[in-house]
């Protein structure tokens, strides 16, 4: 007799992503698995190629990714909905890309979202200062540090604490993991001012 | 005074009070290298997200060709049982004749991947030399059999240990202590497969590929790093 795998539910994703450490990367998979089939359906709605349709897959269930982590999704919609909406705009974002060729275009350093809840004067100024640093130097810079300190900014920057971060790359402590990434920080800072 | 990038951080983590928030705000209008740190901060920030998103979509592609592979592999079983039944004859007998003359490929793979991925184990960073870290540099510097002193030691403490001694181990062609340390290890649930996939490449260079090969059938892919992943892919293929 044949049972068929049951995929966990929308709450035990979101859950096993708001976990972190390991346990996130592994429901981060699950959740590409879950509606991979998108995939096929974007290619025929979008009259787009595998390869575009699955980048913009990728592309939108980051996106959802980083909403749960947020908390911006709270189980509103259902995630399927969510993603699907998500993944339809970038499809369509592809489309335009590849019609109007705007991946030339330079569209500037945006500053970050955290930024624009700081109050209008120190949000101006970090704009405006922003806008002065070579945000395409400063990447490559990032890419040439040691590939620790660069696995641990990533991490970072994904929303991992330090204490999944120490425990994901063998720090002994949370402490150690933050002081080693603010060494990475000034590294980093260091390298793009050379 | 505490450094700049450490405030920042705090801040930007949420770990300061109303009053101190409010003075990062007002230092960030009042001293301009602070305000550059701050915005270097967040650029940063942006900067490793960007490639970290790309790394992760690298992966997801990945996961996205087992899934192709999988799904293949269902609709050969379900809709031609009987076609695939006489082509699996075949490609058993041709597979039998091949698997003679590739027999140097599986070693060459298996040798490739000792080079590229064994041979220089990543040292821990921040952290006091100990034990295992004196192994480790021991090991980089090719002296196995210093390394394997020192991970011998510790290896029933510390499962890392036990790993690194076994890679000496193998270095050494102490096959019998390799295969038994990666067997131990891999009661860990954490390093289940990369022990499982050190013990097949162990099995190779010990000539037994049948075992190798039956040990590799059983690896969760999924708990793999993509040069794992592609490695044991390689070696499915072989088989």
């Amino acid at each position: 007799m044949f049972f068929k795998k049951s995929l966990p539910t929308d709450t035990e994703i979101a859950t096993g992503i708001l976990a972190g450490g390991s346990t996130r990367r592994i429901f981060e998979n699950i959740l590409y698995e879950k509606f991979y089939y998108l995939i096929k359906d974007g290619t025929f709605k979008h009259r787009i190629t595998e390869e575009d349709a699955s980048s913009c897959y990728s592309d939108a269930i980051i996106a959802v990714i980083d909403a749960i982590i947020s908390n911006k999704f709270q189980e509103k919609a259902q995630l399927k909905t969510y993603t699907y909406q998500i993944f339809n705009n970038k499809c369509v974002d592809q489309i335009r890309k590849s019609t109007t060729n705007k991946e030339s275009v330079n569209q500037g350093t945006s500053i970050d979202e955290f930024a624009l809840q700081m109050p209008d004067e120190s949000r101006l100024i970090i704009q405006q200062l922003s806008e002065e640093f070579e945000f395409d130097k400063l990447k490559k810079q990032l890419t040439l540090l040691g590939e620790k300190c660069k696995q641990m900014l990533m991490a970072w920057s994904e929303g991992f604490s330090d204490k999944e971060i120490s425990g994901m790359l063998e720090y002994n402590s949370p402490q150690v993991a933050k002081t080693s990434r603010l060494r990475c920080l000034e590294k980093l800072k260091e390298n793009y001012l050379k | 005074m505490r450094p700049n990038l450490e405030v920042i951080d705090e801040y930007m983590n949420g770990e300061l009070s109303e009053t101190q928030k409010q003075e990062v705000e007002k230092q960030i209008a009042t001293d301009q290298v602070f305000a550059k740190d701050f915005a270097m901060m967040l650029l940063a920030k942006k900067a490793a997200k960007e490639v970290a998103d790309l790394q992760r979509k690298k992966d997801f592609e990945s996961l996205r060709s087992g899934i192709v592979l999988e799904k293949q592999d269902n609709i050969f079983s379900k809709r031609y049982v009987k076609v695939w039944a006489v082509a699996a004859s075949l490609a058993l007998i041709i597979g039998f004749f091949w698997i003679f003359n590739t027999s140097e490929s599986t070693e060459q793979l298996a040798d490739n991947y000792i080079k590229t991925q064994l041979e220089t184990l990543p040292v821990l960073m921040g952290t006091e030399e100990d034990s295992l870290q004196k192994g480790l540099g021991l090991y980089n510097k090719k002296s196995y059999q210093e390394a394997y002193a020192i991970f011998e030691k510790i290896a029933p403490k510390d499962s890392k240990a036990l790993e690194y001694l076994g890679l000496a181990a193998l270095q050494l062609e102490k096959y019998e202590v390799a295969i038994k340390s990666f067997e131990k290890l891999s009661i860990d649930e954490t390093y289940k497969s990369r022990a499982k996939l050190l013990q097949a490449l162990t099995y190779i260079k010990k000539g037994q590929k049948d075992k190798s090969f039956e040990i590799i059938k059983g690896i969760n892919k999924k708990d793999l790093s993509i040069e794992d992943r592609e490695f044991i892919e390689d070696m499915a293929l072989q088989n």
